[in-house]
Formats: structure tokens, C-alpha cells, sequence
């Protein structure tokens, strides 16, 4: 009996460090995985890392890092790219697949993409002037509102 | 305790026990979740200032109405290295606005621009509702944990008792089952495989036993009732030839040794057969008798048979005592005592009766060691190999105490052995 009651004892603190372990930690730049530090210098080679940190829930579940100029990336643990905000500035125009780009080229010309977002069902755009669209991973527009 | 109590309780306890731990378990995650929920906040609300500042927007009012609140300030290049990049802690803050102290979750966070300037961001926001709101929740925890454990306790003891019901109904059926007398069969009036074979394997069981009984009364009456004839023509055909025949006086002797033998099997026989009539509850004919007649009877004859061994008799009685009994059976019962007390005395020893309105004890001088008393009221059950003692005497004193619930015990005191029968209703005159 007596070691039964330690061990859900020990379980139930346990899970009250799980609980609380939900938080962020600080995480220097040449400390990001390899695929996130990649994307950084292909897409961002000129600006520098102003804040990076890691989102810890038991496991390391994602990273984020916000550049000087005020623009802010998520990455998922391996390291591949999940969010793009560039809220001030636009989203580098290669990083758009091919694609969707004619598509915004022949609609909405006007409409420079400020966040972009990966879904289940695909990839998400925020355009300035508040227009989300959805487009299917084969680059279809699936949904719209402005 | 009850069966049904007993599991009761044990799963009562073992509730208490896992509740309990569910409970603190339930409790402290969703605590934790809360705290998560306003560090996300806060941590959205950090990100969203530092995304301004870098970019060279206007960032909003620190003190904005609403009940975040947050501070920028320059740091050197030393803090920035030295100190952690993000803390979170639980500290007290002064708002301006309201002019008070309040307890706040503070997200300290150290950043940099292009420059080469160093910043730290305190993004706050109180933690009173956090407070009330883990207050409410461990009241509730508790109300809905009470409520939950007596709610299932008296689930529990209310299905127990009843999936219960047949195994009383089986025991008060049991408690009144007599062997040898009319019993009512045990009927099945439920649906629980179980109960079922119990109730079956006890129908079955007792009608087997009820009738080896009635197969061993009927023997045992049958055998003792069939063995007086022989025995007594065999006593009448050893008479005829010691009186007619012209035998010696060796041939006399040796004839008369074996009749005494048969008078011996004979008196066992009639033992037997009174024990068997006792016990298969054969009514006897009752009347009342005067006990100290009897007594009295009694020892003056066995004094006579046992003058040799000159013993001193006294009989104390406060008066007469009348009994209502079957008047054999009673000089069977006095007949017995009596005459062990003669049989198994020593020579010049004492025997002392005393009857009074309560109790009848017999006591009598004889060996320096107690007999046993779990063993002596057994039938065939001899202390010494004696060929006249028949090892029944006071298997049938017992038999017939029993049948008129008289309470009969044995005690041995400094080489006095004492025999006590204690009348329940005594009738006194």
C-alpha cells in the first residue's frame, strides 16, 4: 500500500510540474535548429535577431524569433517555418509559392502580403487592407473575406 | 459487522482515497492551466510591443484603461548579458490610476534592436481574479468531491444491500433449520445465478441430511429394540440350564460369570435405547416429583450395596423440591450420580448432596485429579477400563438435562468431584 501512495503521490506533483512547465525560455540565435537558421538566412539575410525564444510545453514544442525591424517568425520544433509576420514591413516575395504569387499578381496587385500562416488545410495570407484568403497546399483559393 | 457494510465501507474508503487524489490532481492542473492562459497573454502582449518598437511604430499607452500594463526602459550592455532574458515572476505593482498595490503576474523580457541598444520590457497584469478564481474553483472542487463521495457511498450501500437480500433470506431460513423436525424448503424467488445454486445445493443438502437422519434413528432404535429379545432368552436358556443340569461347581461358576456378562449387555442395551428415545425427541410422560424422596431411596440402597467401603453420606435440603419430569427419566438421571459417586469413591470418603430450589450438586470424594470435562459426557467415553461401567451413564444424564434444559456441570476441588444440575424453573414448596 505504502509504496503505491508514493508513487501517485510523486505523479501528482509531477503533474503539477507539467502543469506550470508551460512556459518560454530564452534561446540565442546560433542555438535554433539547423532548418530554422537556414530559412533565416535565405529569406531575412540582412537583418539582425533582435529577440529569440523556445515554447516549451514538457517538450520543446516551437521556437520564435522577432527581428530589429519588427518582423516576427515561428518555427515549428524541427525547425520548419510555421508563421511569417512581417506586419511592417511585407513578406519577402520569393518565400510565396509560385502559384499563389501569379494569383495575387493578376488580383490584387495592389495588396502587399504582411502575414502568412501554414493551416491543415493549406496556407494562410493576410493581405494589407485586412483580406484573409485560404489556399489549398496545391495552391487553389479555397476561402476569402474582406 | 455485515457483509454488506463491510464492502461498503472498504469501497467508501478506496473512493475517498482516489477522489481525493483526482481531485488534487484536477485542482492543480487547471490552476496550471489558468496560469498558462495569462502568461500566453502576457506573452502575446510583449511580443506585440517589441514588434512595434523594432519597427518604429507609435506604441500604445502604457496605462491604457485596460488591466495590462507594461514599461520600457534602456539597460546596459553588462545587464543585458548578465541577466536572464525572460522571467516571469508574482510581485506586487503599484497602479498609478487606482492609487494602490495590487498582486500582478509580471513577463520581464530583454531585447535588442539594430543599434546596439539594449532594452527591458515588463509587460504586467493583476492576478486578483486569478486569486478569486482559484478560491472558487477549490471550493468547488471540494463541494462537488463531497457531494460526489456521499452521493456513491449511499449508491453503494443501497445496491449492496439489496443484490444482498437473498443471502438473509438464506441465513434466517438457516437459523431456523432444525434437524428431525418439519422444515419449510427453502423456495427461489431470485434471479441470480449464484443465489441460485446456493439456495439448490441447500435444498439438496439438507433433505440428504434430513433423511441419513431419520435412516440412523430408525437403525439405532431398530438394532437396540431387536437385541432385548435374544439377550433376555439367553439370560432365561442359561437360568433353565443351572437349574436342571448336573454340572459341577466350576461349570456353575463360569455359567453365572456369563450371565452377569449378559445382565452387563443388557443394561447397555436399554441405555442405548433410552439415549436413542431421547434423542429422536420421543414425548415421556410428565408428572411432578418430589426429588428428595428419591435422593433418599436412592442412597439408602446403594449404602447397603456399598457398606464395605464406609463412606459418610450427608444430604443437605432446605425442603422439598418438586420438579415436573418423567419419573424414570429422573431416577435414571439421580440413579447415575448416585451411584458413581459410590462407584468412584475411596474407602472412608464422604459424599455431600445438597438440593436447594435452584440447583441439585453431587459431590464426592474420589481420585486426587480432575476428570476431564470435555470428554466425560461423551458416550463410551471410560476413565478406567472398568468391565461394569458402561460408558453411557453420563452421556444420558446429559441427554436428559438437555431435553429439559437443565444446565449440567462439572467441577473437581481438592479431590472433591462435584456434579451440578441447575433446575431452570425451579418449583419450590
Amino acid at each position: 500500500m505504502k509504496p503505491m501512495m508514493y508513487t501517485m503521490l510523486a505523479a501528482l506533483f509531477l503533474n503539477v510540474q507539467i502543469a506550470f512547465a508551460d512556459k518560454d525560455f530564452p534561446v540565442k540565435p546560433e542555438e535554433l535548429p539547423i532548418k530554422a537558421k537556414e530559412f533565416i538566412t535565405t529569406y531575412f539575410p540582412k537583418t539582425a535577431i533582435s529577440f529569440s525564444k523556445k515554447e516549451v510545453e514538457v517538450v520543446v514544442t516551437g521556437y520564435e524569433v522577432i527581428f530589429t525591424d519588427g518582423n516576427k517568425i515561428e518555427f515549428e520544433r524541427d525547425g520548419a517555418w510555421k508563421e511569417v509576420n512581417c506586419r511592417y514591413s511585407e513578406v519577402p516575395t520569393n518565400l510565396v509559392p509560385v502559384k499563389i504569387a501569379t494569383y495575387l499578381k493578376e488580383y490584387m496587385p495592389n495588396h502587399k502580403v504582411l502575414k502568412m500562416e501554414k493551416k491543415k488545410k493549406g496556407l494562410k495570407l493576410k493581405l494589407k487592407g485586412g483580406i484573409d484568403l485560404l489556399f489549398s497546399t496545391e495552391g487553389t483559393l479555397l476561402k476569402m473575406n474582406d | 459487522m455485515k457483509l454488506f457494510l463491510h464492502i461498503s465501507t472498504r469501497v467508501c474508503i478506496a473512493l475517498f482515497l482516489l477522489f481525493s487524489i483526482w481531485g488534487s490532481i484536477f485542482y492543480y492542473v487547471i490552476i496550471g492551466e489558468i496560469i498558462d492562459e495569462m502568461d500566453d497573454s502576457l506573452e502575446n502582449y510583449s511580443e506585440m510591443i517589441i514588434m512595434r518598437k523594432m519597427a518604429g511604430e507609435e506604441l500604445p499607452q502604457s496605462d491604457n484603461g485596460s488591466n495590462n500594463y507594461y514599461y520600457i526602459r534602456d539597460i546596459s550592455q553588462l545587464a543585458y548579458e548578465s541577466q536572464p532574458h525572460i522571467v516571469y515572476a508574482d510581485t506586487l505593482i503599484y497602479i498609478e490610476e487606482r492609487e494602490e498595490t495590487d498582486p500582478a503576474r509580471i513577463l520581464t523580457t530583454l531585447f535588442k534592436d539594430g543599434e546596439g541598444g539594449y532594452f527591458e520590457l515588463n509587460v504586467a497584469t493583476p492576478s486578483i481574479e486569478r486569486d478569486d478564481l482559484q478560491r472558487s474553483i477549490l471550493v468547488w472542487i471540494i463541494v462537488l468531491y463531497l457531494t460526489m463521495v456521499v452521493l456513491i457511498t449511499g449508491m453503494n450501500l443501497w445496491i449492496i444491500y439489496n443484490s444482498m437480500k437473498p443471502l438473509y433470506r438464506f441465513l434466517h431460513w438457516l437459523d431456523q433449520f432444525t434437524l428431525g423436525k418439519q422444515n419449510r424448503p427453502l423456495t427461489t424467488n431470485t434471479s441470480v445465478t449464484e443465489f441460485r445454486r446456493l439456495y439448490d445445493s441447500a435444498n439438496r443438502n439438507t433433505a440428504r441430511m434430513e433423511q441419513m437422519y431419520q435412516l440412523q434413528k430408525l437403525f439405532i432404535g431398530n438394532a437396540a429394540h431387536e437385541l432385548q429379545t435374544p439377550l433376555a432368552v439367553a439370560q432365561n436358556r442359561l437360568m433353565l440350564l443351572m437349574e436342571n443340569g448336573n454340572l459341577n461347581e466350576e461349570q456353575m461358576v463360569e455359567i453365572g460369570r456369563t450371565c452377569e456378562t449378559l445382565q452387563q449387555m443388557t443394561r447397555l442395551n436399554k441405555t442405548l435405547l433410552l439415549l436413542s428415545k431421547i434423542e429422536n425427541g420421543q414425548q415421556f410422560e410428565l408428572s411432578t416429583i418430589v426429588i428428595n424422596n428419591i435422593i433418599e431411596e436412592l442412597c439408602d440402597t446403594f449404602d447397603e450395596i456399598y457398606a464395605t467401603k464406609e463412606i459418610t453420606l450427608s444430604i443437605e435440603a432446605d425442603s422439598l423440591i418438586r420438579v415436573t419430569m418423567n419419573e424414570s427419566l429422573c431416577r435414571s438421571l439421580l440413579v447415575n450420580f448416585i451411584k458413581n459417586s459410590y462407584v468412584h469413591n475411596v474407602h472412608n470418603g464422604q459424599i455431600i448432596i445438597i438440593l436447594n430450589s435452584s440447583y441439585l450438586r453431587i459431590s464426592n470424594s474420589g481420585k486426587q485429579q480432575a476428570l476431564r470435562s470435555d470428554k466425560i459426557f461423551q458416550p463410551f467415553y471410560k476413565e478406567n477400563t472398568s468391565e461394569r461401567s458402561t460408558g453411557l451413564g453420563l452421556a444420558l444424564c446429559q441427554a436428559i438435562c438437555k431435553m429439559y434444559n437443565y444446565q449440567l456441570e462439572y467441577s473437581y476441588e481438592q479431590g472433591i468431584h462435584s456434579f451440578t444440575v441447575v433446575w431452570k424453573e425451579p418449583l419450590l414448596l
